[in-house]
């Protein structure tokens, strides 16, 4: 699982980096002066402008999840995101998202959840004071999801001489015999997310970004009879995870 | 404008590296998916200067109801005692045998425990989760038990207090 987890990062990394090497890096050439003409020096200080409060609403769709699925991965997910430009400088946002997983592994276990999380938080524009149309964004997010999952590990039953296995995972190696597994169970979960990320006009309204999110868990609830393996929004379960976003993003006509 | 298209190149092949960097650093630990074993520590009462000492077993076997397994095969020295409870029954009955000379009595001690089967992760699989809810026994070497702890766990944590007769 470890090698696969391996080369689908390394797949989809290759297949985003062409992909944001090609269109941004040619969206900003066309703002740039050609290379054999130098800028003049008071270029700079035209580049930085006043931005007004309201700037406009950006509406993202995050492609990552989905792509990572189709590549191998256990978990599916998906989010749309919906930010407010103020200044150029502040983006107030809000992320809605939906993932799941289902997934069998080699030891008969089924692990099955399907839940929505929510984020809310801020970016910061780094490249507040330039002209152009490409964002550097550091940023900050509270995020929460409150989840069903459902563990089964598969039993098997004798049909001649009767009886089953009820969880061959867990048997009782001095006395014989296990004991079934197959539980729903509840959980909730609450973190934080440092952000960093970029955005780059590529078309019209349209932009391309990706960032990277630092994840730290804040608080969890779990099942009585176990630990929640995957958390819509976060990721595996654990006390920190990474997390990558690859958006396109559209910005709204008023 | 050309160093943010530096910055994008130089982050485009650092993220790639930091997400490999993070897969390969996910190894789990699954230490949690041993079997928890019920930890026993032996003490007398001298009673004369009215004091819990520390007790030792010169021989000792131990075997259990329900299994042809022997939990403890003739120990000398015995002090201290880590012992399985049963997974599949809400209580588990072990039978101390101090000697093989018939004449010395066997006592025997039924823990009642509940178990609860509890999923780690898809890496780790499983632990079971077993707490002490009651206790009996003979008394022909034995004098009384104490449970110390309820929680069974893989810590090695005092779970009961065997007293014998000094």
């Amino acid at each position: 699982m470890k090698r696969k987890i391996s080369s689908s990062f390394i797949a989809i990394s290759l297949v985003a980096a062409c992909l944001l090497t090609g269109l941004p890096v040619q969206a900003q050439n066309r703002n740039q002066s050609p290379a054999s003409q130098p800028a003049p020096k008071e270029q700079k200080s035209t580049d930085e402008v006043s931005f007004p409060l309201y700037n406009g609403i950006n509406v993202s769709v995050d492609l990552w999840g989905i792509g990572s699925k189709v590549l191998g991965e256990d978990f599916l997910s998906s989010e749309v995101a919906v930010d407010v430009n103020l200044k150029n400088r502040y983006f107030p946002v809000v992320e809605l998202g939906y993932g799941g997983t289902d997934t069998w592994n080699d030891y008969g276990t089924h692990y099955k959840s399907n839940a929505p999380y929510f984020r809310i938080g801020m970016n910061y524009n780094a490249f507040y004071k330039k002209k152009f149309d490409n964002y550097l964004f550091v940023g900050l997010r509270y995020a929460i999801s409150s989840f069903k999952y459902d563990i089964e590990a598969l039993s098997v039953s004798d049909p001649i001489y009767g009886g089953e296995t009820g969880n061959p995972n867990q048997p009782d190696d001095i006395w014989g015999g296990n004991v079934p597994f197959d539980h729903k169970l509840k959980g909730t979960m609450q973190w934080c997310e440092l952000y960093a990320g970029i955005r780059a006009h590529i078309w019209k309204r349209l932009y391309m970004g990706w960032g990277v999110r630092f994840k730290f868990r804040l608080s969890s609830s779990n099942g009585e009879y176990g630990n929640p393996w995957y958390v819509p929004g976060f990721g595996k379960y654990d006390s920190k995870a990474m997390g990558i976003t690859y958006t396109i993003t559209y910005k709204l006509p008023f | 404008m050309k160093k943010l298209v530096k910055l994008m190149l130089l982050c485009l092949i650092a993220y790639p590296i930091a997400g490999i960097i993070t897969s390969c650093s996910e190894e789990e630990d699954c230490s949690m998916n041993a079997r928890p074993m019920m930890t026993c520590y032996l003490y007398t009462i001298d009673s004369e200067i009215n004091r819990v000492l520390n007790d030792t077993l010169d021989s000792l076997t131990i075997t259990a109801i329900g299994t042809d397994s022997i939990i403890l095969n003739n120990e000398k020295d015995v002090h201290k005692l880590s012992l399985p409870l049963r997974y599949t029954a809400d209580s588990t009955v072990l039978v101390f045998h101090y000697s093989k000379r018939p004449e010395i009595k066997k006592d025997t001690i039924i823990i009642y425990q509940k178990n609860t089967p509890y999923f780690l992760s898809m890496d780790c699989g499983y632990q079971m989760k077993q707490s002490i809810t009651g206790k009996e026994y003979s008394r022909h070497i034995l004098d009384s038990i104490h449970i110390q702890t309820q929680e069974v766990s893989i810590n090695e944590t005092e779970n009961l207090k065997l007293f014998y007769r000094n």
